[in-house]
């Protein structure tokens, strides 16, 4: 199959606590969201992957067909997938894989989770089992913990400070007060982000993703049929992926994530573009020195220049590259599965020019940049208009 | 086998055992025991490992040899865990630490000792501690 991939539908759920809704009644919000500005219906979708990092969170097993038979397709082929916080693009790569291989036309990748059924204590014990269980969960490092590892390291090598690190969540809750599918609608002030409880020193409660419950949905179909879905397709213009050690102590670097650089450039090259030619993009702001690690990795910034960059607001609209003004997932929230459908999701509308008051003006290519565990999975797309 | 003296006892590594123990991991457990740390080295080509691992991740040979390491340590990133996993909630607030030894190779444990935040670049040795009868950690003090 020769042709280019593109997106030409994406629902979203509301983000946040959802109490009294399990999985299957996510997935079905975010379908559901999906459907309202859709030309076709569901009997035109030929199969769907279904991304969800987690299963004892939920409590369901082998989760992806309680979702399947909930939206609809039971009878038609499914796929779970799962690379840890990089579930959700490892899905849309999973789905674009099947139309290059011709298997299917058109094909739904729906990213969901469910994490506030257990206590933050319980949830941090999951994740951290993402971590090497036979040598590095046994000494209770968290997920903010190994982030909280290269912060020491960013800090030391290039002068990073802790108000740069707060500056980015204040950005990110400055934009997710604009989005009403975002979990925490607040702006935060900057001597509040720096003040915060700590959580793994020097990462306080707003240097952290949230802890959350939702569903991000988009369909992908092979070009030439675009038109009988909408007027306005998203062209999948390049993806690339990388990983790393297992083992944190193991990394050659603390300060940057290898698989991202990887990610990154064979993205950049696949799409033809180079980092000055995205318009806006999304990043896997897990804590808030992921966001500053990541606009180097991609070469935003120089190396130690993201800090300064985010403190100076170069990541506002506005400023040289526009960074997850939908609120990261620091406010929009941080559902394992879904967060790499909902970076797409929000991609796709900022190229369409629908986000808004968080609109980045004549936005024609865009990035998402997905991060599982400390770096053991990064995928990274690249968007256009054309 | 025959010479070594084994105790017919598992040991346990770390303060918390999510996965079914395997004799590698008891193994490191008694060395450290005894005071060694035991990584070890692929004989076809070289490559060393710590922690051990049962066969070489670069050849797939599977004759390892022992060496012990080093205990040296420079800090290379730390943290402080504030809000912990449930297992270790009555443990917060807790230090851990990458440490690097000789040969690039290195380590994440617990640092503990200090009396103010340690600094990047600071020197640390790795020692053992027996937790209980058949559980053992290592952890980084100040050298
Ligand atoms: C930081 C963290 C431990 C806080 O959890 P917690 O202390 O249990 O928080 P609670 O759920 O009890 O919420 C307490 C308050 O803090 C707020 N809150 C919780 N997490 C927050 C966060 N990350 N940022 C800002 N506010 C947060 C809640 O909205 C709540 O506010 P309210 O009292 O006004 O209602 C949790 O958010 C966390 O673990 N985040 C990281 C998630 C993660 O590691 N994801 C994987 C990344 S790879
Ligand atoms: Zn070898």
């Amino acid at each position: 199959m020769d042709e280019n991939v593109v997106i030409v539908g994406g629902g979203h759920s509301k983000f946040g606590k959802r109490q009294g809704l399990g999985i299957r009644e996510l997935a079905f919000e975010a379908v559901e969201s999906l459907l309202n500005d859709f030309k076709k219906g569901m009997e035109d979708i030929e199969a769907s992957v279904i991304g969800i990092a987690g299963e004892e969170f939920s409590g369901q097993g082998a989760p992806a067909a309680v979702m399947q038979d909930e939206i609809g397709m039971a009878g038609k082929p499914t796929l779970r997938v799962e690379s840890a916080c990089a579930t959700g693009t490892a899905a849309i790569k999973a789905a674009y894989g099947w139309i290059k291989a011709g298997f299917y036309d058109t094909v739904l990748v729906l990213g969901v989770e469910k994490m506030t059924s257990v206590s933050s204590a319980r949830a941090t014990e999951l994740m951290a089992r993402a971590g090497d269980v036979r040598w590095e969960s046994p000494y209770g490092c968290t997920f903010p913990g190994y982030y909280a590892l290269f912060a020491s390291a960013h800090m030391e090598k290039y002068g990073t400070t802790k108000e740069m690190l707060s500056s980015v969540g204040v950005k990110a809750h400055h934009y997710g007060a604009k989005n009403p599918l975002a979990h925490l609608q607040k702006e935060v002030s900057l001597s509040e982000a720096m003040n915060a409880v700590p959580i793994a020193h020097p990462l306080n409660l707003y240097d952290c993703s949230l802890i959350s419950d939702g569903a991000s949905a988009i369909v992908l179909t092979r070009e030439s049929l675009a038109k009988e879905f909408t007027d306005t397709p998203i062209k999948i213009k390049g993806i690339g992926s990388g990983s790393d050690t297992m083992q944190i102590a193991h990394r050659e670097s603390l300060t940057s994530l290898k698989g991202a650089k990887i990610a990154a450039q064979k993205a950049y090259k696949m799409a033809g573009v180079g980092p000055n030619d995205i318009d806006v993009a999304e990043v896997h702001d897990c804590f808030t020195i992921a966001e500053i690690i990541a606009t180097e990795d991609l070469e935003f910034f120089e190396l130690g220049e993201g800090g300064p960059a985010a403190l100076d607001q170069q990541t506002y609209i506005g400023g040289k590259i526009p960074v997850n003004v939908d609120g990261g997932l620091k406010s929009k929230g941080h559902p394992l599965g879904a967060t790499g459908v909902s970076q797409a999701y929000e991609i796709r509308k900022q190229l369409l020019g629908e986000a808004g008051p968080r609109q980045v003006d004549g936005a024609q290519i865009g990035l998402s940049h997905n991060v599982g565990q400390s770096g053991q999975f990064v995928n990274v797309i690249i968007y256009g208009r054309d | 086998m025959e010479g070594i003296n084994v105790s017919e006892q598992e040991y346990k590594f770390g303060y918390v055992t999510y996965e079914e123990p395997v004799p590698l991991t008891s193994e490191f457990a008694k060395n450290l025991l005894e005071g060694k740390v035991i990584g070890n080295q692929c004989t076809k080509c070289g490559a060393k490992y710590l922690p051990p691992r049962n066969g070489c991740s670069k050849c797939f040979n599977r004759d390892l040899v022992p060496f012990e390491v080093n205990p040296e340590a420079t800090l290379r990133a730390f943290t402080v865990i504030h809000f912990a996993p449930e297992s270790f909630t009555d443990k917060a607030p807790y230090i851990v630490a990458v440490g690097q030894m000789e040969n690039g190779l290195g380590v994440l444990a617990h640092l503990v000792g200090v009396t103010s935040m340690p600094k990047v670049g600071m020197q640390m040795k790795l020692v053992a501690q027996k937790l209980d009868q058949d559980r053992v950690v290592y952890k980084f003090v100040k050298a």
